[in-house]
C-alpha cells in the first residue's frame, strides 16, 4: 500500500471541490514551495472536443442517447421500486451500483430507490451537465431567520406556529460573499445582464457577465409576460461563454450561434462552451502548473472509501483505483466535496470505520448531532403553455430570461412567504425529439418514459398529430425558491450496500406545508407571465410543483452538514470547516442552512473559493 | 492502433474496480469491446483483458486476440496496461459484425464480459460485437423482421400525406436512393433488433414472445394474407387491442393470444412504442434514422417564417451533419 502524501486532498472536481484545488494550487506564497494538491474524482476524465483534437472524437456526445439512454432494471432488492425500469446517463450512477434510498419521514421502512438526488460522476461533477444557470442568492437569502424575526410572524394564516424553528442565518452575509461571486463570474466565464436584478453589484468591479447571444425567439412570449406582470427581466446568467474567454483560455468558434445546440442542458458540452469545473477552472490550472512546479494532480476514477484521523485531525484518505486497488494517502487538509448526499455518507462511513476517532470528531450518532440534519433541495415548478407559432428550439441554451420580482420583500409580504426565490424561462427543454417523448407528462427523473409510454392514445395518426401540435410551441417558465429547512429531513446510511459493499445513503424527506404555500404562489405567478405573454392566442398547458412529490430534488443536493454561527446549531463552523476537526472542511451544497432563492451552483462555488482564501489566508496551507 | 491510457481506464474502470468485491455485478457488460469513432468509416475497437477474470490457469500469460476483422486471423498480441489490465484497440470499417476470441497460450476463450455470443454451424461458441451502422440483423428471423417492420410503419407519425410526399421526395436523393435502409420504419426495425442485441438485451425475449403472440393473433384474424399483404386497418384495430389488453376474455384472447405464455400485450406495446420513437430520431450510428432522415422530416415539415423546423445539420458531426468543429 503506497503512502503518498499531498498539503491539500480535495475529494471531489465538481462545484465545491474544483475553485478549492485550483486556488490553492495557484496561490503565489512568496518563494515558500507552493501547496502540494491532490484532486480525487469517482467518475471518468472525459475530454472535450479540442483536447481530443481534429482527428478524434469527443468524449461527450451530441446524442439524445448520451442522456436519457437506453432502459434498465433496478435489481436492488428489498425496495418498493425492485424490477422497475429506469434510464440514467452516460455519467450518471448506476442505480444498482450505488442506490439513493428514499423515503418520507415516518415511513422509513418504505424505502425507494431513486435517481433524484444524483449530479453527475465525472470531472467536473454536476457542473458537466448542469442547464448552467448562475444567478446569485439575494441578500435576504443569507439572513431569512433575521429577516422573518424583523417582520413578525405574518405568513399566510394557517401556517404552522413551528414552521420557522430550524432556520437560521448563514454566518456570511452577501457582502461577504459578493467578491467571490464577481471572483466566480469572471473566472467561470458566464453571461447575463445585472439591470433588473435585485442583487446588488459592486460597479467600481464592473460587469462580470460576457454578453449573452440573441434570445430564441420563443423567449420572447415569456418576456413578455414578465414585463405585462411588473417584473423587469434580466439575461439568465447562464455558464457558457458567448466570446473568448481569457481567464480559461477558451475561445468560440465563430460560426453563426455556435454555443447553442440544445444538447447543453443535462449534456455535457463537447465543446467546452458551457463553463463547468473542468473547462474553466481545473483545466486552466492544471495547463499552468504542468509548465511550472506540477503541484496540482487530478486522479479520476478513484473512488475515496473513508477517511482516517488521529485525535482532532484526518491524517489520510483512502482510495480505490480504477481496477479496485487500495491506495492512501496523508494530507495536511481534507476538503469533501462529493455532493451533499454523499459527503454525508463519506463521512458517516467513515464514522463507522472509527467511531471512537473519527465517529467522535464528526459527532456521529450523538445525541445532539447534526450531521446529515436538515438536508434541502429547492421549492420548484412552474407553468408552460403552447404558443401560436412555432420555433426551432434546439438554437438555444437553457434558458433566455429572470425575474427577481418574487423575491422582493413586499411581494413575500403580500403573500404571507418566508422566502421568495427566481423565476426564469426555460428554452432547451424538450427541445430535441426524443426529449420531447421521454419527458411527455413524465413527473421527475425516476418516471422518464413513463408518461408517453402510459399514453397509449399516442399511435399511428395521433403520434403525428401530437408531434404537430408539440414540436417547438411548448414553453415553460420556472421558479426556484427556498425549501424550509427541517430537522426531519435528513440524509443517513441504509441497510443495503453497494456493489463494494458499503452502505448506501438513504434520504428522508418531505415538504413543509408552507412548502406547498409557497410553492402554490410561485406557480401561479409563473402561469400569470405566461398567460400575459400569449394572451389569447397560447393555450395553457399544466402548472404546478413538486409539493406533493417529496422524492424530487432536481440535482439540487444541498445541507446536511450546515455551516453555522455556533457548535450547537452547525455541523460547520462558518469557514465550513468540521467543528471538532482541525484540518476537515466541507465545500459543496451541504454546507447551506437554507437553499437559497435559486439555482445553487454558483454560491457553491463562490463559497469553495471564499474557503480556499481563508485556508491560505489563515495559514492553514 | 495506439492505446489511450486515459481513455482505456475510462472504459476499464466500471468493471474492473468491483474485481476485489465478492459477488459485485458488472454494469453495462455490453459496453466491452468499447466502440468509438475512428474516421468517417471506420470504428475504433478497443478489446479488454484483465488477468482476474480469466480462468486461474490463464493467468499471468500475454493474451492476444484473434478476430474475424482481421482477414489473416493473425493473432494480435495485447499491450499489457496496468498489472493486470491488457488492451488493444483495432480499427474496423463501420456497419461489419465480428467474432473473436481471446488466445491465452493456444486455448481461445471467450470474452467474460460482452454477453455477445455467436454459434458457429460447428457448435463453437465466439464473442461478437458490431460497429455502428450495422444493418446486418442479428437478433430477428425473417418472419420476425416482417412483421415488427409492420407494426413499426403504422406507429410512427410518417403515415399522414404530408410525411408521405417528404418520403417520396427524398426517394429522388441520389445519395438516399442508394441506401438500401431508405425507409424510416425498416431503420427502426435496425435499430431494435441492434438494441436487443446489446444495451437491452433483456428485450429480446419480450419481442421474441410478443411477436409469436401476434403473428398467432394476425393470422387467426386473416388466414388467406401473409403479413406483408394484410391491411393498414388490421394494424391499427391490433393497436388498439393491445392498448386495451383486456386480458383473456378480450379481443386479443379471443384472437387466441396467450396469456398463460405472455401475459401483458400491453407491456409489450409500451416497450414497442418507446423503441419506435427512439429508433426513429436517435443518432443513425445506432441503426435507425439513416442519413438523418428523421431528423430532416422534422426540418422539413416544421420549418416556417424562414426559420428551420430542426437545424440539425448545424450541430451534428460531417459528414452526417455539417457542424465545423464538433467531430463526433
Amino acid at each position: 500500500m503506497s503512502d503518498e502524501s499531498f498539503d491539500i486532498v480535495v475529494i471531489g472536481s465538481g462545484a465545491g471541490g474544483a475553485p478549492v484545488a485550483v486556488t490553492a494550487a495557484l496561490a503565489d506564497r512568496g518563494g515558500a514551495p507552493r501547496v502540494r494538491v491532490l484532486v480525487l474524482e469517482k467518475g471518468p476524465m472525459l475530454r472535450t472536443q479540442s483536447e481530443r483534437g481534429e482527428s478524434s472524437p469527443s468524449d461527450f456526445k451530441r446524442d439524445e442517447l448520451f442522456n436519457v439512454g437506453h432502459e434498465r432494471i433496478l435489481a436492488v432488492p428489498g425496495v418498493i421500486n425492485t424490477g422497475s425500469a429506469f434510464y440514467s446517463g452516460r455519467v450518471e450512477p448506476d442505480l444498482n451500483d450505488e442506490p439513493h434510498l428514499y423515503s418520507r419521514p415516518g415511513q422509513e421502512h418504505l424505502k425507494a430507490a431513486t435517481l433524484e438526488g444524483y449530479t453527475a460522476q465525472v470531472i467536473g461533477g454536476g457542473t458537466q451537465l448542469y442547464g448552467a444557470v448562475s444567478l446569485r442568492f439575494t441578500e435576504d437569502d443569507f439572513r431569512l431567520k433575521s429577516y422573518n424575526d424583523a417582520r413578525g410572524y405574518d405568513l399566510a394564516p394557517g401556517t404552522p406556529p413551528d414552521t420557522l424553528d430550524h432556520v437560521i442565518d448563514w454566518p456570511v452575509s452577501y457582502a461577504e460573499m459578493e467578491p467571490y461571486y464577481h471572483l466566480t463570474e469572471s473566472r467561470l466565464g458566464i453571461n447575463g445582464t445585472v439591470p433588473g436584478q435585485a442583487k446588488p453589484f459592486k460597479p467600481e468591479r464592473g460587469v462580470p457577465y460576457q454578453t449573452p447571444m440573441e434570445p430564441n425567439p420563443i423567449s420572447e412570449y415569456a418576456r413578455l409576460g414578465m414585463v405585462a406582470m411588473k417584473c423587469m427581466p434580466y439575461r439568465t446568467p447562464l455558464a457558457v461563454i458567448t466570446e473568448d474567454h481569457a481567464p480559461s483560455g477558451r475561445t468560440v468558434s465563430r460560426a453563426l450561434q455556435a454555443p447553442k445546440s440544445g444538447f447543453v442542458n443535462r449534456y455535457g458540452d463537447p465543446m467546452g462552451y458551457k463553463s463547468n469545473t473542468w473547462v474553466a477552472l481545473l483545466r486552466p490550472a492544471l495547463r499552468a502548473t504542468e509548465a511550472a512546479d506540477n503541484n496540482l494532480v487530478v486522479r479520476c476514477n478513484c473512488n475515496v472509501t473513508h477517511l482516517v484521523s488521529r485525535g482532532r485531525r484526518v491524517t489520510h484518505v483512502v482510495y480505490r483505483d480504477a481496477i479496485g486497488m487500495e491506495h492512501r494517502i496523508a494530507a495536511r487538509v481534507v476538503v469533501v466535496a462529493c455532493s451533499a448526499i454523499e459527503t454525508v455518507r463519506l463521512l458517516m462511513l467513515s464514522a463507522e470505520n472509527d467511531r471512537p476517532g473519527f465517529g467522535s470528531l464528526v459527532r456521529y450518532e450523538e445525541s445532539d448531532s447534526l450531521l446529515g440534519r436538515f438536508f434541502l433541495t429547492h421549492c420548484f415548478g412552474g407553468a408552460e403553455v403552447r404558443v401560436p407559432d412555432r420555433f426551432d428550439k434546439s438554437i438555444s441554451l437553457d434558458s433566455d430570461w429572470a425575474t427577481d420580482r418574487c423575491t422582493e420583500p413586499n411581494f413575500l409580504k403580500a403573500n404571507g412567504m418566508w422566502a421568495g426565490g427566481a423565476i426564469y424561462n426555460n428554452t432547451s427543454d424538450q427541445a430535441l425529439p426524443i426529449s420531447l417523448a421521454a419527458n411527455h407528462r413524465s413527473a421527475d427523473l425516476d418516471s422518464v418514459w413513463r408518461g408517453f409510454m402510459d399514453d397509449l392514445d399516442l399511435r399511428a395518426d395521433a403520434m403525428s398529430a401530437w408531434l404537430e401540435q408539440d414540436w417547438g410551441r411548448r414553453l415553460s417558465v420556472s421558479f426556484m425558491a427556498n425549501q424550509l429547512p427541517r430537522l426531519e429531513n435528513r440524509v443517513q446510511l441504509g441497510d443495503h450496500r453497494d456493489q463494494w459493499g458499503r452502505k448506501v445513503a438513504h434520504v428522508i424527506k418531505d415538504w413543509h406545508v408552507h412548502d406547498g404555500h409557497v410553492m402554490n404562489v410561485m406557480a401561479d405567478f409563473c402561469r400569470a407571465i405566461l398567460d400575459a405573454g400569449v394572451g389569447t392566442s397560447g393555450q395553457a398547458l399544466e402548472s404546478g410543483s413538486v409539493y406533493g412529490n417529496g422524492v424530487r430534488i432536481a440535482n439540487h443536493v444541498l445541507g446536511g452538514c450546515r455551516f453555522g454561527s455556533t457548535r450547537q446549531q452547525s455541523v460547520l463552523d462558518p469557514k465550513c470547516r468540521v467543528w471538532d476537526a482541525d484540518n476537515l472542511y466541507v465545500t459543496d451544497g451541504s454546507f447551506m442552512p437554507t437553499s437559497g432563492g435559486a439555482n445553487p451552483t454558483l454560491t457553491i462555488q463562490a463559497n469553495a473559493f471564499r474557503v480556499a482564501d481563508l485556508l491560505l489566508n489563515d495559514g492553514v496551507l | 492502433m495506439n492505446l489511450d491510457l486515459e481513455r482505456v481506464m475510462n472504459s476499464a474502470a466500471p468493471v474492473l474496480s468491483r474485481l476485489l468485491s465478492p459477488g459485485a455485478a458488472i454494469p453495462e457488460s455490453w459496453r466491452w469491446p468499447v466502440i468509438e469513432r475512428a474516421d468517417d468509416r471506420h470504428n475504433s475497437v478497443m478489446f479488454l483483458w484483465d488477468d482476474r477474470l480469466a480462468p486461474s490457469w490463464a493467468r499471468g500469460q500475454a493474451p492476444s486476440v484473434c478476430c474475424s476483422a482481421n482477414e489473416s486471423w493473425r493473432r494480435m498480441p495485447m499491450q499489457r496496461v496496468q498489472e493486470s489490465l491488457w488492451a488493444l484497440q483495432v480499427t474496423v470499417p463501420l456497419g461489419q459484425v465480428h467474432r473473436y476470441r481471446f488466445i491465452v497460450g493456444d486455448v481461445g476463450l471467450l470474452d467474460p464480459v460482452n454477453p455477445q455470443r455467436v454459434t458457429l454451424d460447428s457448435g463453437d461458441v465466439w464473442s461478437r460485437f458490431f460497429t455502428w451502422y450495422c444493418t446486418e440483423p442479428l437478433s430477428f428471423e425473417r418472419w420476425q423482421l416482417t412483421l415488427l417492420d409492420r407494426l413499426v410503419r403504422h406507429l410512427l407519425p410518417f403515415n399522414d400525406s404530408d410525411a408521405r410526399q417528404f418520403l417520396s421526395r427524398e426517394g429522388q436523393d441520389p445519395m438516399i436512393r442508394r441506401m438500401d435502409r431508405l425507409d424510416v420504419s425498416v431503420g427502426v426495425v435496425n435499430f431494435i433488433d441492434k438494441l436487443v442485441a446489446c444495451q437491452e438485451r433483456h428485450h429480446l425475449v419480450t419481442y421474441q414472445l410478443g411477436l409469436e403472440m401476434i403473428d398467432g393473433v394476425l393470422r387467426r384474424r386473416n388466414p388467406y394474407d401473409d403479413i406483408g399483404s394484410m391491411s393498414k386497418e388490421m394494424f391499427l384495430e391490433l393497436y388498439t387491442d393491445l392498448a386495451i389488453s383486456s386480458g383473456s376474455q378480450g379481443r386479443l384472447g379471443q384472437s387466441g393470444w396467450q396469456f398463460h405464455k405472455y401475459g401483458d400485450p400491453r407491456y409489450f406495446f409500451n416497450v414497442l412504442r418507446r423503441h419506435v420513437w427512439t429508433g426513429a430520431f436517435a443518432h443513425p450510428k445506432y441503426g435507425g434514422n439513416a442519413l438523418g432522415l428523421a431528423w430532416k422530416y422534422l426540418d422539413d415539415r416544421f420549418g416556417a417564417s424562414g426559420g428551420p423546423g430542426f437545424d440539425w445539420k448545424r450541430i451534428m458531426e460531417p459528414p452526417l451533419g455539417q457542424s465545423a468543429d464538433y467531430k463526433g
